[in-house]
């Protein structure tokens, strides 16, 4: 499978009446968009802004940041299964906007948390999308449509908003282009190149809302999925999205997906790219070890691997599930790699793991994703929300998006932790 | 002590002595899918079962009982 | 940094403050206006920068002895000084004296709310007790280190003083990376930058394990203890059985304020009000947010299995159900808290005389 990725870098985004780049900047007509977004029968009406480095903005109950991205030549195929027609996603070429950021929110959620992001300040400092220019998408909903059936919506509003983008740019000059070429039944057997899986925890539905799990695949939920292989080139070209929520993940870090992209840098040189087996967490002890060994098997014996990277998404069940695949790995000889991200602010780094085998010896600490941070951001405008919107509080007790300082998890500052490798962010012991 | 739990893998990473393994994460000593007298009857069998490894000699944080056996 | 001279106490123990030896590790506390013993050091190195006003210096078994009660007779004399920085030691190897710099930093830190900063020797038993309270430089076995200890302490004082931000920490603290000031890291944990992204570090690493080079996990194994099993019960029908969880279930409002996530604390309900056999589901909360909690609310047996054990009770196959559910929430809490909730919840139980414990987890 071969993907070209043409990146177009973009420095600021305007309102304008006709959609056309030039001189790097993007002018949307927002009407039309606005038009394309209410054509979906659960949307009642959508509020779009534009919001720049340096504005004094918090933006709200973020549920998924997209980065503008559309195939060439090829129409209704983006996001397959989500906002474009189901065929497997990784081929052919696809123009991909840098600079510029769709940022989704669900201002009706009733979701316990949802992530936030400030423009300005020390939240802006930390996140890699506050130094973009982003268009905010914030819907609401047709009477009478369900909760869940609304986020549906509000998601899908999100991917037709990020094509939409980056079909303006049709026709610009790239300023990068990436190649990724793989064909693994050609891989060559006899390399002296060790051949490195990637084992892909895609979810988990223990915290499910409502019962429901979120669908991030092809359109479809994994709730219950046996370990699947794919093609890398299916991760970055939108056959996974993002969950309904952002605890450190977003469709935006799936499609530039820090591992994937550093295996494939390295694919020839000092390792050959074998292939990407994907699962989900479970909840119940026996489907546990079942996908563990299953995962395990895929990993040696059809992908041939010598080593496996594995990542996580958030959680304590996720990381012990994730842990049970590296040990099963090891003990099929597979050498693993295990990436955790430490919950917890205090005691030493050991206490932070939640399995003891000692086969499991390469751990990697991708950020402590619950480290909390105070956000003293006086903003002059709230978008997803209102000033008076509660956001969540890990203590009992309340606060509000217009509260002089704000204490907030920093999984839930949307582009701040990376599940998937590509921050450059460790835990210290201090 | 016997720790009933549906993540018996920390309970074996931190030495827990007497482990019986619990139905699911959010539903540990029970089954939302059986109706309410089978549901009971399940957790019945599992303080039985807890109960009865109690009574034995504990056999270290290697072993994860279950209702019929060991895993 | 504050523009006048910065005011500094240091503490000493009898030895260094030159009252005697091991024969008068029994006196009690002395203060003596400006340097004793290594304090001239001390002074030496800070220069102008500060004046070690006074020198506390104290017995080694007269402190040991009580350390928090010493500490509080130390906080009396100290405090009319006003010192900004408080040095302690260094105590390097010494046991006593390193309980002792630790126990007094700790008071100082506490009570006055300066930088305290001591030195001692990796294994000092000093060390492991007050790494929370005080900045601890890793020093030598001997006093033949005395002057690099020193300088070492000084530097991180005067760091700590100066309120300089720590940039390459998300958090952006006044919290100087242990690395770079060789102390005993104090059991926190922040975020760094890296020049690397995790990605990068895993696969240079993953090939070297694979290429049997070595190479640096960032984490290293935890070492759990391994605990004597009690022994099996005899009889159950003369057996009193009490229940745990870790769950979070409590009753609607959360009068207790157990935290969702990182809860520190542990309560109880009576069994009888908390659980009765005809619950009503509106009656609970979950205070725990790993887990989707409507299956529990819809039956709270699911996670306390009360009306079991009551059946079993009246069945005659079981003693007695302790009357006292012990309850809390077990959600990206810290290791230690857990142990500790755990010791205390355990102490409790068995002075109640229960004879058995079914502890339910998610």
């Amino acid at each position: 499978m071969r993907l070209q990725i043409e990146s177009i870098d973009i420095q600021d985004v305007r309102a304008g009446s006709t959609s056309a780049v030039k001189d790097r900047v993007l002018c949307v007509n927002f009407d039309e968009l606005k038009e394309l977004i209410c054509g979906d029968s659960r949307i009642r009406s959508v509020d779009l802004d534009v919001v720049h480095p340096g504005d004094r903005v918090r933006v709200l109950n973020l549920m998924d940041v997209v980065q503008p991205r559309c195939e060439i030549g090829q129409f209704e195929t983006d996001f397959p299964g989500f906002a474009g027609k189901l065929q497997i996603a990784g081929s052919g070429q696809t123009l991909s906007l840098r600079g510029v950021a769709v940022l989704v929110s669900n201002p009706h959620t009733k979701r316990k948390y949802s992530a936030l992001l400030d423009m300005a300040g020390l939240g802006a400092e930390l996140s890699k999308y506050a130094k973009m220019t982003n268009v905010h998408v914030s819907p609401h909903p047709a009477d009478g449509i369900e909760e869940r059936d609304f986020e549906d919506a509000v998601k899908l509003a999100g991917f037709k908003t990020a094509v939409h983008l980056a079909r303006v740019a049709r026709g610009q000059p790239a300023d990068e282009v990436e190649v990724y070429d793989l064909s693994i039944p050609d891989i060559e057997r006899g390399s002296d190149l060790p051949r490195i899986a990637y084992y892909y925890q895609v979810y988990s539905p223990q915290h499910d809302h409502l019962g429901i799990s979120d669908p991030c695949f092809y359109g479809t939920d994994v709730r219950d999925l046996n370990p699947t292989i794919i093609h890398p080139n299916e991760v970055l070209d939108g056959g996974i999205v993002g969950h309904h929520t952002i605890r450190s993940l977003d469709t935006y870090t799936i499609q530039n997906h820090g591992v994937i992209k550093e295996l494939y840098g390295r694919h020839g040189k000092d390792l050959l790219l074998a292939g990407v087996v994907v699962g989900a967490a479970n909840m119940d002890p026996v489907a546990r070890k079942r996908k563990a060994i299953m995962a395990a098997n895929l990993i040696k014996n059809v992908l041939g691997a010598d080593g496996v990277i594995i990542t996580k998404i958030h959680g304590g069940m996720p990381h012990v599930d994730m842990a049970l695949v590296g040990e099963e790995c090891e003990r099929l000889g597979v050498r693993t790699a295990v990436f955790t991200q430490p919950v917890i602010s205090s005691g030493t780094l050991a206490d932070t793991l939640l399995f003891n085998s000692k086969a499991l010896d390469l751990i990697i600490t991708v950020g402590s994703t619950l480290e909390r941070v105070d956000l003293p951001l006086a903003a002059d405008r709230f978008l997803g929300g209102t000033a008076r919107t509660k956001v969540f509080l890990a203590d009992p007790g309340e606060q509000h998006a217009d509260d002089p300082v704000i204490d907030q998890e920093e999984m839930l500052i949307a582009g701040v932790h990376d599940h998937l490798g590509g921050a450059k962010i460790i835990v210290k012991e201090y | 002590m016997v720790q009933i739990t549906a993540v018996p893998n920390v309970a074996q990473m931190v030495g827990v002595n007497r482990i019986l393994r619990g139905q699911t994460v959010p539903c540990v000593m029970g089954d939302a899918t059986l109706d309410s007298e089978q549901e009971k009857d399940l957790r019945l069998r599992m303080i039985l079962r807890a109960l009865e490894i109690l009574q034995m000699d504990a056999p270290g944080p290697t072993t994860v009982f279950t209702l019929e056996g060991t895993e | 940094m504050p523009e006048e001279t910065l005011r500094v106490v240091h503490y000493v123990n009898q030895f260094f403050g030159q009252i005697g030896g091991e024969d008068q590790a029994h006196v009690g506390f002395t203060v003596r206006k400006g340097v004793v013993g290594p304090g001239t050091l001390l002074q030496q190195v800070l220069g102008d920068q500060a004046e070690v006003v006074a020198t506390l210096i104290c017995g080694d078994n007269y402190f040991s002895s009580n350390p928090e009660q010493a500490a509080e007779e130390a906080i009396k004399l100290i405090d009319p000084y006003h010192p900004d920085l408080f040095f302690a030691g260094p105590a390097f190897e010494a046991g006593r004296y390193g309980i002792a710099c630790g126990a007094v930093c700790k008071a100082v830190g506490r009570k006055l709310g300066i930088p305290v900063v001591t030195g001692m020797y990796e294994e000092n038993p000093g060390m492991e007790l007050y790494r929370k309270y005080a900045f601890i430089c890793r020093t030598g076995r001997s006093a033949r280190g005395m002057a690099d200890s020193m300088r070492k302490m000084i530097r991180l004082a005067l760091r700590l003083i100066s309120g300089e931000r720590e940039t390459k920490q998300l958090s952006q603290e006044n919290l100087p990376r242990p690395s770079e000031y060789d102390y005993f890291p104090r059991l926190l944990l922040r975020n760094e930058y890296t020049d690397e992204t995790a990605a990068q570090r895993a696969v240079d690493k993953l090939l070297a394990k694979i290429k049997g080079d070595p190479f640096e996990s960032e984490v290293v194994l935890p070492e759990f203890e391994r605990i004597e099993p009690p022994a099996a019960i005899r009889d159950l029908s003369a057996c009193e059985i009490a229940l745990i969880s870790d769950g979070g279930l409590v009753p609607k409002g959360n009068p207790d304020g157990l935290s969702g996530r990182g809860n520190l604390r542990w309560t109880t309900y009576e069994l009888d009000d908390f659980l009765p056999n005809d619950f009503q589901s509106s009656a609970y909360e979950v205070a725990h947010t790993g887990y989707f909690p409507d299956e529990v609310l819809g039956n709270p047996n699911r996670l306390v299995p009360v009306d079991v054990m009551r059946d079993l009770v009246s069945e005659e196959r079981v003693g007695t159900l302790h009357p006292t559910f012990f309850c809390t929430s077990g959600n990206a809490t810290v290791t230690r808290r857990c142990a500790e909730m755990g010791d205390e919840i355990g102490a409790e139980i068995v002075k109640r005389g229960v004879d058995a414990v079914i502890l339910t987890s998610t």
